[in-house]
């Protein structure tokens, strides 16, 4: 205990064994110990030969003499101590610094017995839930975990504290002000040598800051996620040294990977070499201009060729520095396709534009030629491309040159066809005219896509026209000059016909005047053969006077001038039969006339035409015990005809042909009356209407006389 | 009422003119007939110029029988001007011609004629047809009083 031998302290005072400092304080509390014979302890403290101090449990006790009064000797004994006192200070100091943390340290400490009962307050718990102490007594600390947490975590305390194990758990802890915040819990048990549990203890931190963190970058991922695996555009992402970070599903099904196949790897892993290769090259090369590169490609997908649009741009850092290369692709296989369709498409205008024997071209939707065929530069031996844009018109004509460009610039304006005649001059100076046509191919939404236009020779077709026009203006004139003459005959014969009426009759009346008053003053003085001849010389001069009268009839049809209206020529037939009926009311005659004859001639005229026609049956019925006479309509080929129909004395069909002309007559005035005019003025009138008049008859069977008043096809 | 009943007679042809004559003496209706030869003279007679100067025009015919075709002027202008004259407008003016051409009948009646006879061939009919112009002109009608007809 002092380090000492016997010997050497045998003999030696007691101070030897004390630290000097403190000999007299330990010599007086060895004192009290030896007083009496009873064992009395005290601590003190022993000095060690190496200088140390070791604590020792002193006790001592006096040994008395029979008479129990005086003292025989003093019996002593000494326990070291030390390392159980330094134990216990250690032990103390421990216990102050872990109070102190516990203080110090923003985590709640907490602490129960050996069954997880808290049996004690707990400050810091207490500080965040504003519990008392008998709310955290017993379990009582577990009404503040999130309910959705509570089952969990009671079991796994509870577990824990069966299996005498730390744990480890996250929940939610309600504080004071009633918002929930996360907490790390671990908790441990305190063991005793022996094994059992002292008590448990263990510490909460605050770990919602984190949490929010981690949520926000889970949200974060997850959007990021979402958007790539959404967009039909294909991503990707590799790091610095061009190892696959990121990879959209799209992409990796396109490479017939998983993503996580693809993620770590490097290119050379993953393509051909040559492939490999390239993509390395535009990668680094991205990183190390840190530009933006759009280019197009084409790969491989399940076999298919396919083309893709890319996108590389250089990823940065929040510094600045790249520190990797992203990638967008998107499919263009279809705009692909589209384009070479439409070069295929154009190809083939291009074809057919070449063999057409027009002169083609086509120009952009703002106006400017992009495209003359083989035909219009082997016409004009003037280079395709000097006559793209506006180059062409220097070919037109100077004189079409302004209205051709207003004209197209028009039609460009308002998206309306073009259509415009005009002039090209040929390689060899002579200039023809083209009837120059354009239309316009729009797309979807109406905005113009390309204009196609052709160029027809029509140089021979303007000839034509040309002869045609001139030819025409001839023929006006000729026309003009023939109306003029016609104009004059006609005046001419106005005037031939007034004069007849006038000067013609006078010396018949005369003859027939003079006639009679011979025949009146000198009746006495002239025989029977005399006063015969008389009555010749005035029924001549008479008759005369009726055939000039004729005559001039038929002139006035000629001229007079045709108003066609509606005329019930029923009813016109059926007044003139009554008229005829009442100047020889002896005469019985069948009449029968259809009935509803509408038809629209001039009026007076047709009124001519019954008149006769009716006259003549009439008449030529004079000698028949049954007169029947008949007007009516039949159709033919389309036609209306009318007929007046009687079955008098009928005519020989061999002199049909003269029926019609004037002055001709198949009867003797003896047989019946008449001038042989009436059907000459028949048919003036009829041709007049542009119709058409014909007879049929046999002799003794009666006749028919039809005529139409229309042109035949015109209704 | 005038007793003096007086007919002028405007004709050229003078078979036309014998035959009219006969006409009217035949059936008495006339106490008088003037006849011109041609329109100048019919307006010398009705105005008192040329070969009637001085004639008294208190003394105008009751009907003038006028023909259209006539020599130095047509009956149509003379019409014009016996009905353009105050003193002359009033009186009954007859056309009687050969012709039936519409225009002339039309023109006739615009200028004012009373009346438009064509001359039949068949003198019978031209007879009965002067005799019954002359019974109605000269006896029926009521001519306007001659003071009216004098500005």
């Amino acid at each position: 205990m002092t380090g000492r031998k016997a010997a050497e302290v045998i003999g030696q005072s007691l101070d030897i064994l004390f630290p000097p400092a403190l000999v007299d304080s330990s010599m007086a509390l060895i004192r009290k110990t030896t007083g009496g014979e009873r064992w009395k302890t005290v601590e003190i403290s022993i000095l060690h030969r190496d200088g140390s101090f070791r604590t020792v449990l002193w006790s001592s006790a006096a040994v008395f003499l029979a008479d129990g009064k005086t003292p025989v000797t003093t019996i002593a004994q000494g326990q070291d101590i030390t390392e159980r006192k330094q134990a216990e200070a250690a032990l103390r100091e421990s216990e102050k610094r872990f109070r102190s943390l516990a203080v110090a340290t923003s985590q709640i400490i907490w602490y129960t017995d050996a069954q997880g009962q808290v049996c004690g307050p707990m400050p810091s718990f207490q500080a965040y839930t504003g519990q008392s102490d008998e709310e955290i007594s017993g379990s009582g600390w577990a009404a503040t975990l999130h309910p959705d947490d509570a089952e969990r975590t009671i079991k796994v305390w509870q577990e824990a504290v069966a299996a005498k194990t730390g744990y480890l758990t996250e929940y939610r802890l309600r504080r004071h002000d009633g918002v929930y915040r996360y907490f790390t819990a671990r908790g441990a048990p305190v063991m005793t040598d022996d094994g059992s549990i002292l008590e448990w203890i263990g510490t909460c931190s605050d770990i919602t800051e984190r949490k929010q963190a981690e949520e926000m970058l889970r949200e974060s991922e997850a959007k990021f996620r979402t958007l790539i695996e959404n967009i039909p555009q294909k991503i990707l992402m590799k790091d610095r040294n061009c190892k696959w970070v990121m990879i959209s599903e799209n992409l990796a099904r396109d490479f017939g990977f998983r993503p996580e196949d693809v993620v770590g790897k490097i290119d050379s892993q993953l393509f051909t070499p040559e492939l490999a290769a390239k993509y390395h090259a535009d990668d680094v090369r991205i990183m190390e201009t840190g530009r933006t590169e759009e280019l197009e490609e084409k790969y491989l997908v399940g076999g298919r060729e396919t083309w893709v649009n890319t996108i590389k741009t250089p990823v940065r850092s929040e510094s600045g520095s790249i520190v990797g290369v992203l990638g967008i692709f998107w499919d263009i296989t279809e705009r692909k396709r589209a384009e070479g369709a439409l070069r295929e498409s154009e190809s083939r205008f291009r074809q057919l534009a070449e063999s057409l024997p027009q002169l083609v071209w086509t120009c952009q939707p703002d106006g400017p030629c992009d495209y003359l065929n083989r035909q219009w530069v082997e016409f004009t031996g003037v280079p395709e491309a000097q006559q793209h844009g506006f180059g062409w018109l220097a070919q037109l004509h100077p004189d079409d040159r302004a209205p051709a460009v207003a004209a197209w610039e028009a039609a460009v304006a308002s998206c309306s066809d073009f259509r415009v005649e005009f002039r090209i001059r040929r390689h060899d100076g002579e200039y023809r005219w083209f009837d120059t046509q354009a239309i316009r191919l729009h797309d979807a939404t109406g905005h113009t896509v390309k204009w196609f236009g052709s160029n027809t020779d029509i140089t021979e077709r303007k000839r034509a026209e040309e002869e045609i026009r001139e030819l025409n203006t001839g023929l006006e004139q000729r026309v003009r000059d023939r109306t003029t003459a016609l104009e004059a005959s006609n005046k001419e014969l106005e005037a031939f016909s007034y004069s007849v009426s006038h000067d013609l009759r006078a010396p018949l009346r005369a003859m027939d005047g003079f006639s009679m008053a011979l025949l009146e003053d000198s009746a006495g003085k002239l025989d029977e053969t005399a006063q015969g001849y008389l009555r010749r010389i005035r029924a001549g001069s008479q008759r005369m006077a009726q055939l000039i009268d004729d005559l001039l009839n038929l002139s006035r049809v000629t001229r007079a001038k045709m108003l066609r209206e509606s005329v019930d020529l029923t009813a016109m037939a059926e007044e003139i039969g009554a008229e005829f009926q009442k100047s020889q009311p002896e005469r019985q005659v069948g009449l029968v006339v259809a009935p509803d004859l509408a038809v629209r001639a001039d009026r007076p005229m047709l009124r001519v035409v019954l008149n006769n026609l009716l006259g003549n049956a009439w008449k030529f019925t004079g000698r028949c015990a049954q007169a029947r006479i008949e007007v009516g309509a039949q159709e033919r080929d389309g036609q209306r005809i009318f007929f007046v129909r009687d079955n008098g004395a009928g005519f020989d069909m061999t002199y049909v042909d003269k029926l019609f002309g004037a002055f001709q007559r198949l009867h003797s005035t003896q047989e019946f009356e008449g001038t042989g005019i009436g059907l000459a003025l028949v048919q003036r009138i009829i041709h007049r209407h542009g119709g058409r008049a014909w007879a049929e008859g046999t002799v003794g069977h009666g006749a028919t006389v039809y005529f139409t008043l229309e042109e035949k096809g015109r209704n | 009422m005038n007793k003096l009943k007086t007919i002028l007679v405007v004709e050229d042809n003078p078979d036309d003119l014998a035959l009219t004559l006969r006409a009217l003496k035949g059936h008495n209706v006339a106490n008088q007939i003037v006849e011109a030869h041609d329109g100048v003279e019919a307006l010398d007679y009705l105005f008192g110029t040329g070969a009637h100067a001085g004639r008294d025009l208190r003394e105008q015919p009751q009907l003038i029988l006028l023909d259209l075709k006539l020599p130095k002027m047509d009956g149509l202008e003379v019409l014009r001007r016996i009905r353009s004259d105050p003193r002359t407008k009033l009186l009954s003016v007859v056309i009687l011609t050969s012709s039936d051409e519409e225009k002339d009948i039309v023109n006739g009646y615009a200028l004012g004629a009373n009346s438009f006879v064509r001359k039949p061939v068949d003198f019978n009919q031209f007879a009965e047809s002067v005799r019954q112009l002359g019974c109605y002109w000269l006896l029926l009608n009521e001519p306007p009083p001659a003071c009216a007809e004098m500005p």
